[in-house]
Order: structure tokens, then sequence, then C-alpha cells
């Protein structure tokens, strides 16, 4: 996003920057409704690779160079663990069986229907290849039934040949993208422009349109409360205008309104109205100006940079926010001219100790059971689009997942060593492979690491290639066959002066797909190796020779470890509100029993909300951290006037109370029949905050603040 | 006005009034003659295959390729039992069995060795072609025969058919063409001759059709054959 953008589009603004994709990659997924449609689809593949020439990025070796690399240097490529089957293959009988069988294949009427292609392996040793294809890139079309498969040109197509992905990088808009696209393919072919910046073309649009919508709602929602309230258009205008100059004020702070955004200036606009409502009917409390203003603070210790961001604009803005209250509220021609219903009588609070007790024991119980399963949703946020997601359906089904994908990097000096370097590591992360690791996208895997050059050519020697190579020529003359037909395979086995090594690949066929893993800096150079790692499994730790972890990247990285760690964040944040609540109301109230009712008034209302989301089946996760936040705080605030009010220290005025209670609940109820699942989420979880933070406020603060000092009376006296 | 080729792919329609073979006839009746070949040669096939619930049949194979010094010549026995089994079974042991179910293909070496088993959905090449032998030397409709094919009638007075891959299609890249004579009598399939893409060509001629045997005799056939190649169940 630019700055000064007032809309923004970033999905993945809970991705540190490190972990977030590149928005000018843009896998290109084409698909056709004729029968068949591969043939389209190669040509309009073709079309685009033709117009975008520069864009386009090769998705794998096109299939003929690997071929061409794998005919000459499967056997070095063979772990050592594979030789003893190697040297049974190259056995006199086993060559003699091998090529009987072969002569007896032939014979089929469909043997050349089989994909076999004895010519390049007439004793079938690349079928020890084949057991190690899931560790060496996309080149895995034979042993996985659902497998894309690699194209001549070096992009893929389904396997059932209904859909082909391509890869460009370009630095154009994605409109100009789409229109050279769509000229190049024809109307026949139908284009999707899939990947981050697609993402965040997404967001912006739902934000222009649903996101208005929902802000809008909110702020309707709320004049509609306050209007029954007042009866009068002034006190109304004055309190809306009151709450949205603190929203004003954070939308001009926040690098842009983004999908995260939008729930949050919703929920601010409530709280705002709340506050600004109480301060009519209520001196307004410094401490509950510095809660709320603090809310969001802890968030600003967090690796969310969204949210880092938001917590000190919203300290920020409610400062700010409190200040114009202040102003607005010492004009009290506004109270004058508000005619509440529910009159401005004054009431009492009478603390219910027993239920307060009980009710914390069992929420605190059964919120810790629920705590040891947590059912996490990740950072990375799909905004939601009509056609999108079936789109990057169809990409995740026919070819891969694009949320799975992380980049590892080797970096060395020059392109060889990098490259040598990434071929140990390929051997590393494919030793991952299928437990942690679902697929790994290296050219590091067709390169022989140069530690391991010597030690090869000699396990190779050891097995007398030359010798057997001899006995598989008198086989196929004895059976009938043409050696010169498999002269290539002959002697390509044999010679063994030529090693897959960094240098050899840099200038062999595969040197231009393995140019697009190179980043070329001024002092070090870089191969990128790609991995696609499993939802249910952790990071991988990959170690070198040196012990030194190969650092990976990508949101599926930060998601899995943000999983680990999300348990401990959230209670270091609540730990944090807890200090921070019981602080200010002890400072404001100068009493240790209001002090610690107060904290454990938000902290129960948390608890309450992590219960409530669980027996609820819905996913926590980063997205949600302020909604905890500001319900530990609404809890808090509430629950220390509460407290106050039942120790006759002020009175409550209950109907203002209810009203602002209301007002809390409008921007739930705007946000969650919103189109954007993201914003459902949210205000769900809001409207439950905001419901259970009342409740913890109004009865269980002044019910534990009430037994603690009974127990202290009675300890006392 | 009438032009001619809408008369022609009138009379097309009125002879086969499956949407596929008035496909299929639309890219081939050019003349009038043609479509009355084509009518008779798939109408005599089609009362043979509509007939079989098994079939028994000699065949030599020819199979023509640049591995081979020379043509390599196999002869055996096809066994096809309704509703889709279909086995390709040479008589030496150098030789090998070819399986058909409706699932897949296997190619089993006679004299031992690893099998070849291929499921259907990973090979449309395998698919295009098992489906095609199971419809000519089994018991298949005219719809079946010309389904996903181009059909076309090669000139000369011999009864034959030639079976395309349709275009662009993935089969197109692996097979060429299929070309089928049929007995002029009775109608059943006596040479085929399939041309690969990668230049291989595979001609085979049928003898001695015997339609409908009893199944004890059958069980005896499939039995010498089980015997030829050990360990697998036909």
């Amino acid at each position: 996003m630019h700055r000064g953008e007032l809309v923004g589009g970033s999905s993945d603004g809970l991705l540190p920057l490190a972990h977030r994709r590149d928005p000018h990659l843009h896998f290109v997924l084409l698909r056709s409704d004729a029968v068949p449609a591969e043939q389209a689809l190669l040509e309009a593949a073709d079309a685009v690779a033709q117009r975008l020439p520069n864009e386009r990025i090769l998705l794998a070796p096109p299939a003929r160079e690997i071929d061409a690399w794998m005919d000459a240097s499967a056997l070095f490529l063979l772990p050592a663990q594979a030789d003893p089957r190697l040297a049974d293959k190259l056995k006199p009988h086993a060559i003699a069986a091998a090529i009987s069988v072969l002569r007896a294949r032939l014979s089929s009427p469909l043997f050349g229907t089989t994909g076999e292609d004895p010519r390049r392996d007439p004793i079938g040793l690349r079928e020890l290849v084949r057991g190690l294809s899931h560790s060496i890139g996309h080149v895995d079309p034979h042993d996985k039934m659902f497998a894309p498969r690699v194209t001549v040109a070096g992009d893929l197509v389904s396997f059932d040949g209904q859909a082909a992905l391509l890869l460009l990088q370009s630095e154009r808009s994605l409109d100009a993208l789409e229109t050279e696209l769509r000229e190049a393919v024809g109307d026949e072919i139908h284009v999707d422009v899939l990947g981050e910046g697609t993402r965040e073309r997404a967001a912006r649009t739902l934000v222009r349109n649903a996101g208005v919508h929902v802000l809008v709602s909110t702020l309707a929602l709320l004049a509609i409360v306050l209007a029954v309230e007042a009866r009068s258009i002034r006190p109304v205008v004055s309190m809306l205008a009151c709450a949205l100059a603190p929203a004003l004020l954070l939308v001009s702070l926040l690098p842009g309104i983004d999908t995260l955004s939008i729930p949050i200036l919703a929920i601010s606009f409530g709280i705002a109205v709340a506050r600004t409502f109480i301060c009519e009917h209520q001196p307004p409390a410094w401490s509950s100006e510095l809660l709320l203003a603090t809310a969001l603070l802890p968030l600003a210790f967090t690796e969310y940079p969204a949210w880092a961001h938001l917590a000190w604009c919203w300290a920020l803005a409610w400062l700010f926010g409190s200040m114009v209250v202040r102003v607005m509220w010492s004009d009290r021609s506004l109270s004058r001219a508000s005619k509440p219903w529910f009159g401005r009588s004054r009431v009492s609070l009478v603390p219910m100790r027993w239920l307060a007790i009980t009710m914390t024991i069992i929420v605190l119980v059964a919120a810790a059971w629920a705590s040891t399963h947590l059912r996490y949703a990740g950072p990375s946020v799909t905004p939601f689009h009509e056609t999108l997601a079936e789109a990057e359906q169809t990409l995740a089904r026919s070819f891969f997942n694009q949320d799975t994908l992380a980049e590892a990097r080797s970096v060395a000096t020059t392109e060889e060593e990098a490259l040598d370097l990434a071929a140990e590591d390929a051997r590393l992360i494919a030793a991952l492979v299928p437990t942690q690791v679902a697929l790994l996208d290296a050219p590091g895997s067709f390169v022989l690491p140069s530690s391991q050059v010597g030690s090869r050519h000699q396990a190779l020697l050891e097995l007398r290639l030359a010798d057997a190579m001899e006995v598989v020529r008198s086989n196929l003359v004895s059976q009938g066959l043409r050696v010169d037909a498999f002269a290539e395979f002959l002697a390509s086995t044999a010679d063994l002066s030529h090693p897959p090594t960094a240098s050899a690949a840099l200038q062999g066929p595969l040197a231009a797909w393995i140019d697009r893993y190179i980043d070329r800096g001024q002092t070090s150079v870089s191969v990128r190796s790609y991995l696609h790692l499993r939802h249910d499994a952790a990071v991988p730790d990959v170690r070198g020779a040196d012990q030194a972890a190969l650092p990976l990247r990508g949101p599926i990285v930060f998601a899995l470890e943000d999983r680990e760690r999300f348990p401990t964040w959230l209670a270091t944040l609540i730990v944090l509100g807890f200090s921070v609540a019981g602080t200010c109301a002890w400072a404001h109230a100068r009493n240790l029993a209001t002090a610690l009712a107060t904290a454990m008034g938000g902290f129960v209302a948390q608890a309450a909300l992590w219960l409530v989301l669980d027996l609820a089946g819905r996913s926590i996760g980063p997205h949600l951290l302020p909604i905890f936040l500001l319900t530990g705080t609404i809890a808090a605030v509430l629950g220390m006037r509460a407290c106050l009010a039942s120790t006759q220290v002020e009175a409550l005025a209950p109907g203002a109370w209810l009203v602002a209670g209301l007002a809390l609940l409008a921007p739930g109820g705007a946000s969650i029949v919103a189109i954007e699942p993201l914003w459902r989420e949210l205000g769900l979880a809001w409207l439950l905050g905001a419901s259970l933070a009342t409740g913890a406020g109004l009865f269980i603060a002044p019910g534990l603040c009430a037994a603690m000092r009974s127990w202290s009376s009675a300890r006392a006296g | 006005m009438t032009s001619r080729r809408a008369f022609l792919m009138g009379i097309a329609g009125v002879l086969f009034p499956s949407s596929a073979a008035a496909d299929v006839l639309e890219d081939a009746a050019v003349r009038a003659e043609d479509v009355q070949r084509l009518r008779n040669r798939v109408e005599l096939w089609q009362g043979f295959a509509s007939r079989s619930q098994n079939l028994l049949a000699r065949y030599v194979s020819i199979r023509h390729s640049s591995l081979l010094a020379e043509p390599l010549v196999s002869t055996g026995t096809l066994m096809f039992v309704a509703p889709d089994r279909l086995v390709f079974h040479d008589d030496t042991p150098s030789g090998s069995t070819t399986e058909l179910i409706e699932s897949g293909l296997r190619i089993v070496p006679n004299g031992g060795g690893p099998a070849i088993a291929l499921d259907h959905d990973r090979a449309a090449a395998a698919r295009w072609l098992a489906h095609k032998l199971r419809c000519l030397l089994g018991a298949g409709t005219v719809d079946e025969l010309l389904t996903d094919a181009k059909a076309a009638v090669p000139r000369g007075s011999a009864l034959r058919l030639e079976l395309l891959p349709m275009r662009g299609s993935p089969t197109r890249r692996t097979i060429r063409s299929l070309l089928v004579r049929f007995e002029p009598l009775g109608g059943a399939v006596v040479e085929l001759e399939l041309a690969e893409a990668r230049g291989d060509r595979v001609h085979m001629t049928f003898s001695d059709h015997r339609q409908n045997l009893a199944a004890d005799q059958l069980d005896t056939v499939r039995a010498r054959m089980g015997s030829v190649i050990n360990g697998h169940t036909l």
C-alpha cells in the first residue's frame, strides 16, 4: 500500500515483513471448459510466454531439460543407501532378466500407452530415482496419481489436463496484467491471477464497499440507541461527534484502513459513544480514561505489525478523545438538553459475594480446561471475494496450496558456492518429506554437493558400470533389440567424468530454470528453495553440518511458530492487562480490594470469552487479541465503577450503563452481518466479549470486592 | 434449396440417430458413398459384436519399432469374456499377457518378471486404446466405439475403418491412429493396425474366431493361460 492512501489493501498485516509474500509474484491459473482442454491450455500458456517473455518465470524445469539432466546424472544423485539395489540391478542375471522382460512387454499391443521409455532406461535403473522423486521439486509425475505434470515449456498442467499454471513476476498493475493476459489467451480460456497482489486488490475493494457499510451501519445503530435515550437531536449529534473525534484521529494515524482496521474502527465508535454517554451522566474518571487508552498498549510488544502499530495509535487517539470529552462534558448545556427516559436517578450497587465467587471459580476452571485444546487460526487473512476463493481452491486442489509455501535461502559469495550449499540444504530438507514437508521445490536437489562428489564417484566406480553396460549390450543383441537405439543410455551410464556439480548445473540444461532461484546481492548470492510445509506439523528444524539452523520464511512458517507460542503471548498480554487494570484502580480508589476485584473482573471476562468461543467451536488466533484486551478493559472499567458504587463512594446511573452497554454491542451487530468472514468473526467475538465484560464488571467485580473487604475486616476484627 | 452437405448430414442423422455417430459422420461424410460404406462397415461389426458373450480367436502380432533389429512377431490367443474382460495371451514364454479390465490394464511377462499395472485414471492413452479394443473385440456398440474418437473410411474395397483420438487430447500425443479391418461376411475384426506417435506400429491379424463358447471350454483356455503366467490369476 502506498503511504497516503486512505484505503489500504494489506491482507497480511499480522505477518512480520520478513514472512510476507512478494506482491509482484503472480500465479496465473488457466482453465477451460472444453473437453479435452489440455492442448488449448498449452497453446494459451505459450501465448502468455510469448506476450510476457521477461515476466514469465519457469515453475519447474522444462520436462525435456529434466530428462536430459537426469539421464546424465541420475546415478550420481542416488543416495548411498540405494547402491545395494543398484548393484543388484547391474548383476548379469538381473540385466538378462530385465532385457527379456522388456522384450516380453514389447509384444503387448498396449505397451506404447504405458508411458515406459525403454530407450532411456532398458534395465529399470530410473525406478531407483523415482523413489526420490518426492525430494526433487515438481519432478513427480509418476508416483502420485494427482500430481501436476511439468510441461515441455516448464509450466504445470493439472493431472486431469483441465488447468494450467504459470508464474509471473511483474511490476505492472494487476488490472493491466489481467488485460494483457486476456488478450493473449483469448475468450475461451479462463484466466485467474492469484497471489498477494490479488488478495490486496480484493481487500481494497472489500474495504471500499462492505467496509464502509459496516462503519455506517455502526454509526446508524449508535445514533438510534442515543436517539431513543436522549429524544433530542443536539445531544445525539454532539455525542457522535465526540465519539468520532478519536476515531478520526485513529484513521489518520493508521497507515491505511484495511480489512483488520474496519472492525476495530467500528468497535472504537461503540466504546467512544459508550464512554461519552457515561460521561454525560457520571463524572468522568481519569483512571477509566487511562485504562481505555492503554487497553491495546500490550499489543505494541507483539510480533504482529498491524497490532503493534494500532496499539500506539489507539493510545494517542484515546487520549485525544479524552480531552474532547472533557471539554464537551464541561459544557453543561449538553446535559441539560438531554431528556433521558430513565431519569437521572442514582443507585448504589448491592454486591453478590457468593454468586461472584462461584462464577469466578467456574469460569476460571472451565477456561483452564478449554485452554488445553486451542483451535488456532493463523495470521493470514484471505479477503472475501466472489471468485477468488474458488480460484484459490482450484489452485490448491490441482497444483499446491500457496499458503503452505515457505522459503529457505542458502547464502554464499558466488553462485556456485550458493548452489552447492543449496544442494546440501536440499538433502537435509528432503529427509523431512513427507512428515513435515509436503513437497520440495529446490534447484539444489538436482545438484550433487561438492562434499559428496568424491565418495559418490568412488562408489559408482566400484559398481563397474562399464562392464555392466557391456552385459546390457550383449543381452540387447541376443533379444533382437537394436543396440544403437540405446546408445545414449549405454554411454551416459558408463561415463563418470561429468558429475552433476553446481558448476555443471549452472552451465547445463537446467541453468535457465535455476537462474530464477538466484538472488544476486552486492556481496553475496543466495539460492532460494521452496518448501510446502504441512499444516499439522511443527516448523522443521533444519541444521547443517555447522549446526546452524536454516532460516525459513513465509506465512506458514510464522503461523506454525505462532501457533506454538500464541497461548504464552495471550497469557502475557492478559497478565499485563491485569496489572494495568489493578494499578489504575488502586490509584483511583486507593483500596487494594477494589484494585484486585477490578483486575479480576477483567480477567474473568477474558477467561469467559475464551471459554464461550471454545464451546462455540470458534478458532482463536492473533486476529482476536484486541478483542480479548478490550473485553478485559471494558470489564475492568465497569468493575471499578461498580466497586465504587457498591461501597457508596459514588452512585451508579443504571439506565446510563444500560444504554452504554447497547452502544458497546452496536459495532458487533453491524460487523456480524458483514460479508467478510473475518469481520463476522470479530463481530461475534466482540458481541460476546462486550456482553461478558458487562456481566463481569457489574456483577463479579463488586461481589469479589465485597468478599475481599469482608475477609479483610474479619481478619482485622 | 437444400445443399448437398446438409442433405448428406440428414442421411447420416437418419442412419445413425446417436449424436456421437452423427458427429463422426459429419467429419467423415464428404461423399455419399463414404457414408454408405461406413454405415455398412459399422453395421456388420455391430451385428457380430452384439452377439458376443465371449470370444476366442487366434492372433498374429507384429510390432515394428526402432528399438528392434527386426519386427517382433508373436502369436497368441485373444479371449473376451463379457462384460469387460479382454486378454491377449502370447503363446511363448518370451511373450506377455495383456489383460484389460474396466479399471485398468496389466501386462505380465509370460516368463516371469515384474508386471506393469496401469490405472486408467492415470493414463489417458491406455484408457482410450483399451476402450476401443474392448468395443471392437468384445461386445461394444456404435456409440461406444465412436465416443471420443474421429472415424474415417480409408479408400479401397476392403472393409476398413480408421479411428483417431480427438485433436488436442492427451491420447493424441501417444496414439496416432487405429486402423481396423472387418471380415466382409460376418463383421468380425480380422485386422488391427495401431500407429503410435513415437513411430512404432503394431499390426495384428485375427483368425479362427469362436464366439459364445461353453463355460467349461472357456475355463480350460483360462487355465491354460494361467499355467503359463505363474502367479497371476486371469
